[in-house]
């Protein structure tokens, strides 16, 4: 990086949460840009912006809180840096933090290798739910007891992330074997919503494993769970052993 | 603020993005777009009894807003960073009592899942179903464009035809190039504006705001629009439509902070526009012969705006556009000033294409630093001298290899010659030249470089089919027939070219139809249609366009596609834009013809030299040029 590195947080949020990976670094450029921070840029063939990123968020994904380090010819007060960021930020991409890394920090991707999600999920019963016809069978009951008295999609879901042991996905048409005690750190239901769950996910050097994915694989085939939204609302540096 | 009887669509269309491509496409949202406050229903008093004869100032205000969307009949890759969407959006949003937003046509994918959920069609900004709106202008960049006006009229619920549209549907306008000939899309539109949009489309909108706070009917609001000059209302107009022509392009607002998109669109940059026009005179070419007369926005001005637009937008690349920028007589010194104050930064300053000569190299040299990475492009046309004067087109080989020369000498490895098939006159000496010159290209190239670079050199050959196209000098010419535009193909094929020559030629399929359309009259509609209904979509895409669709609607229709593109005009023959007026008159058209076929004559640039009579320089429209040309 150069001389000065800026690790600013920000946030992405409302319709922004379907901008790719890619999108959100080319948005923070313009921002970066729009300030007049003094940025440092890559010498020689293609002068660009010297700036590294947090892990990609899917397609889809809000975040409370991503990181990208901006590197800087010259030292800026870091409030005076915010300052300048929030006046040209976009609204659904805002600038929440901005200080300066310590000179031997790692690298942000290896540093923040675990995040916290929420997943929030639509009522169990009602119409939203039950769009697809794949629900038919759990939604076209209206008895009320049948639904208090068997556990509901949700809690099905978070007993399955408590103890399936492995999981099973395709990439690149292989399949491939998850062993989610590696990957899946927490999972717990949201005290604040009976529809919601909170899940942390671990990124390891051999591979890391994407919230929808293991929803999706979890849900499979029986579980007609409709996601309402996905945010990734933590990340932390937990050491491997 | 938008009127609350028009609900905002957006939670069951975010429902449809997790399962469509690019979702990024759909949401609006970004940077310098408008804002639409959805009218809140707490603002209304509704503890009291409703009262006929007191009605709320911000209800009030909402009834009589003009809704306007503006569409590009594509995706929004493409759409986005139109020139004409970006110019009008800023008009629009300077005329009090206007709302405006746009719309783009979704891709095959979201389109099926839209009929699926039975939803309609919705602007970008509000998310309210387009057919809400007073006003829809469409812009038409091409002639393949009839069925995607056709799917997004149809997915809004709007009728096809403005003949069957009713009292409460939007009225529809069309504008952009393909307007100048306007006959095979006049029915799809209730008024349509010819030439320069930005003094009628605003005029289009006082006009609009004013007949619908009177609360005047359909046709009324139509008669209105009818008497702003340069606007064609089908139903209504007799006689000629004036094409209108911005006098004053030098001192018209530059838009310095249009909407950035997030998603990367075919034009992702700040685009300034610095020269209205070109008098170059190729007879082939509608833009150039179109958008007369010469105009230059001042080295001032334009470096002003780059400066400013880059500041807002945070773009990192900005283009100086025109049919020709290195014919601005300031552009040397607009080079200078933009790239000192842009060097050692990550930020490009780009020119579409570049004169073939030394000086066109220079002028790309003084903009690309020391690292001569990319591509420059260059369009000789044509392989012989006898046909570049046939088309106007007033190089020599010397020049062509020259600027080879020049730009290989520089530092690139890299450049795109473009040539055409099936100009009119061409023999097979003409296609085989296209590689004989391509190969003398590639030698010049060759000597240019050092030897350790000689590997690296490359040069691609990109080769299109001539459309005759209405209000050129080669309207009167019919297009060469497909067969025989693949045979010439496969001519320029076997002749030799140099490995190290890649060559690419367009699919004549399309090309047919273009032709078809760009000289077509009122009947055309209706092969529009019927290729819609029978599945084409996004003609203007080479993976989607299938000629099958088109001559299937054709047989039904009794039209016959390759005698409509072939059959060349009589000189003195009336035509279905003949009523589209000041542009390059009759007689230049007619004279430009003949000189072309019986002398292979050239005509000079008139901003170089001596008044070439096209007949567009007349009471306030002139040449204005920021100074003397080279």
């Amino acid at each position: 990086m150069a001389d000065f590195s800026l690790r600013m947080g920000f946030a992405k949020q409302g319709p922004v949460i379907w901008l790719s990976h890619l999108e959100v670094v080319r948005a923070m450029e313009r921002c970066v840009r729009r300030s007049g921070l003094p940025y440092a840029v890559s010498q020689g063939f293609n002068p660009h912006m010297k700036h590294s990123f947090t892990a990609a968020l899917p397609v889809g994904t809000g975040s409370n809180g991503e990181y990208m380090e901006l590197g800087l010819a010259s030292l800026v007060e870091p409030q005076q840096a915010l300052c300048a960021l929030q006046a040209v930020q976009h609204e659904h991409l805002p600038v929440l933090s901005a200080e300066y890394a310590p000179r031997d920090a790692p690298s942000l991707q290896l540093y923040y290798n675990e995040a916290g999600y929420r997943v929030v999920f639509a009522e169990a019963s009602g119409e939203a739910g039950c769009s697809s016809s794949a629900c038919a069978p759990e939604c076209s009951t209206d008895s009320p007891e049948s639904q208090t008295q068997a556990a509901s999609p949700v809690e099905e879901l978070l007993r399955r992330l408590h103890t399936r042991q492995s999981m099973e996905i395709l990439k690149k048409g292989k399949p491939r074997i998850y062993d989610l005690s590696l990957y899946l750190t927490g999972a717990e239901r949201d005290a604040s919503d009976p529809n919601a769950l909170l899940l942390t996910i671990l990124s390891r050097p051999e591979g890391s494993l994407r919230p929808e994915i293991l929803l999706a694989a979890l849900s499979r085939p029986d579980l007609s769970l409709k996601l309402v939204s996905l945010t990734r609302v933590s990340l932390q540096h937990k050491e491997l052993a | 603020m938008i009127n609350p009887e028009s609900p905002s669509l957006r939670p069951r269309l975010e429902q449809l993005l997790a399962r469509v491509e690019k979702p990024s496409r759909y949401i609006g949202a970004e940077l310098f777009a408008e804002k639409p406050e959805p009218l809140r229903v707490e603002h209304l008093d509704t503890t009291r009894p409703a009262r006929d004869d007191v009605c709320s100032p911000a209800l009030q205000q909402a009834a009589e807003n003009l809704d306007v969307a503006l569409i590009y009949p594509d995706i929004y890759d493409i759409g986005a960073s139109n020139q004409a969407l970006v110019i009008l959006y800023a008009v629009a949003r300077h005329v009090p009592g206007v709302g405006v937003e746009r719309a783009f046509l979704p891709w095959l994918d979201l389109a099926a899942e839209l009929r699926a959920d039975d939803l309609p069609l919705c602007s970008l900004e509000s998310q309210r179903p387009l057919r809400d709106f007073d006003l829809l202008g469409i812009t038409m960049p091409h002639e393949l464009v009839a069925t995607n006006i056709c799917e997004l009229l149809d997915l809004s619920g709007i009728a096809l035809a403005a003949g069957d549209r009713g009292e409460d549907e939007p009225l529809v306008l069309g504008g952009g190039p393909v307007a100048n000939s306007p006959a095979p899309f006049a029915a799809f539109f209730d008024a349509l504006c010819i030439g320069e949009g930005e003094e009628a489309f605003a005029e289009v909108l006082a006009s609009l705001r004013e007949t619908k706070r009177q609360g005047l009917s359909r046709a009324e609001r139509l008669k209105a629009l009818a008497d702003i000059e340069g606007l064609y209302v089908p139903s209504l107009t007799q006689g000629t439509v004036r094409r209108r022509v911005l006098a004053d392009f030098a001192s018209y607002p530059v838009v310095t902070a249009p909407v950035v998109p997030f998603v990367e669109t075919i034009q992702d940059r700040l685009s300034i526009e610095i020269v209205r026009g070109c008098a170059r005179g190729c007879r082939f070419c509608a833009a150039g012969m179109l958008n007369r007369p010469v105009r230059e926005r001042s080295a001032n001005t334009i470096v002003a705006a780059a400066t400013q637009g880059l500041a807002r937008t945070g773009l990192n690349e900005v283009a100086l556009s025109s049919l020709s920028t290195t014919d601005h007589s300031h552009i040397a010194q607009i080079l200078r000033r933009l790239s000192g104050r842009y060097d050692a930064t990550d930020i490009q300053i780009s020119l579409p294409s570049q004169r073939l000569d030394a000086f066109g190299v220079a002028m790309a040299g003084v903009v690309s630093g020391t690292q001569k990475k990319g591509s420059l492009t260059f369009a000789p046309e044509a392989g012989t001298q006898r046909l570049r004067d046939v088309i106007n087109k007033n190089v020599s080989e010397a020049d062509v290899l020259g600027a080879l020369h020049a730009a290989y000498e520089a530092g690139w490895r890299r450049t795109k010659l473009y040539f055409m098939l099936g100009l009119p006159t061409e023999t097979d000496e003409d296609v085989v030249a296209i590689a004989e010159l391509a190969n003398l290209a590639y030698a010049t190239a060759k000597d240019a470089v050092p030897d350790e670079d000689r590997g690296k050199v490359r040069m691609s050959i990109s080769v299109a089919v001539f459309v005759p196209k209405a209000h050129t000098p080669f309207q009167f010419c019919g297009q060469v027939p497909r067969e025989e535009l693949l045979r010439r193909v496969q001519l320029l094929k076997a002749a030799r070219l140099s490995k190290g020559i890649d060559l690419r030629w367009h699919d004549p399929s399309a090309s047919l139809v273009e032709a078809v359309f760009s000289r077509g009259d009122s009947s055309l509609a209706a092969l529009g249609i019927r290729a819609w209904e029978l599945g084409a979509r996004f003609d203007a895409w080479s993976d989607q366009f299938d000629l099958a669709i088109w001559e299937e609607a054709a047989g039904e229709l009794g039209l016959d596609l390759q005698e409509l593109a072939s059959r060349p005009l009589a000189l003195d023959e009336a035509l279905p834009w003949d009523f589209i007026a000041g542009g390059v008159s009759r007689q230049y058209l007619v004279r430009e013809y003949e000189r072309a076929l019986s002398s292979a004559e050239t005509t000079p640039d008139c901003t170089r030299g001596p008044c070439g009579s096209c007949g567009v320089c007349a009471g306030s429209v002139q040449t204005v040029l920021a100074g003397a040309r080279g």
